[in-house]
């Protein structure tokens, strides 16, 4: 009954703000395609990392539905590795724009799908969160 | 030429852990038929 997000409290805000945001993106190729290199269709795994740890994960696989994941509700799908355990930051170009990040999240639906997130009271406080929660202030 | 200095790249991701969850995450969507939550990119 209760559809109205959650207030976002102004500390949560602000250290939000104050940590790290860096976004990845890395190739993925099925394995059943690993060895085909001409045919082979490349999907990407994308993440967004709020401080050391991901907030957003979205995957694009050929010929299938993106897969849009949140911390809090999907944790069990999710990266659990820190930042550092997964060596992204030292892969060269793995690390992509924000804009980039955002203009796929944004193309696959997630916007919507974190805001349900965050009024089901699934998503876990995060920067993507609070820049949501402060967009429909 | 380039000579600003980069740190050395192999073609994978370091961490072995990492590379087991990405080989995992691909082979979820190699045996599903896709979520329905979301809208499809590719058309």
């Amino acid at each position: 009954q209760q559809n109205a997000a959650p207030p976002i409290p102004a500390r949560q805000y602000e250290a939000a703000m104050n940590r790290q945001q860096r976004y990845f993106r890395i190739p993925f190729i099925r394995p059943s395609e690993q060895f085909n290199a001409q045919n082979r269709k490349k999907g990407w795994w994308y993440a967004h990392f709020d401080g050391p740890w991901i907030a957003r994960q979205m995957e694009l696989h050929p010929d299938k539905h993106p897969v849009l994941l949140v911390a809090g509700k999907d944790d069990m799908e999710m990266c659990e590795l820190s930042l550092e355990e997964t060596g992204l930051s030292r892969k060269r170009g793995a690390e992509i724009l924000p804009r980039q990040f955002e203009e796929i999240w944004e193309r696959c639906g997630g916007i919507h799908y974190l805001r349900s997130a965050i009024e089901s009271r699934q998503a876990r406080p995060t920067y993507a969160t609070a820049m949501l929660q402060s967009m429909f202030k | 030429c380039d000579t600003e200095e980069q740190p050395p790249v192999s073609d994978g991701v370091s961490s072995q852990d990492f590379d087991q969850f990405l080989n995992a995450r691909a082979k979820s969507a190699d045996h599903s038929s896709g979520t329905d939550q979301n809208t499809p990119l590719f058309t």
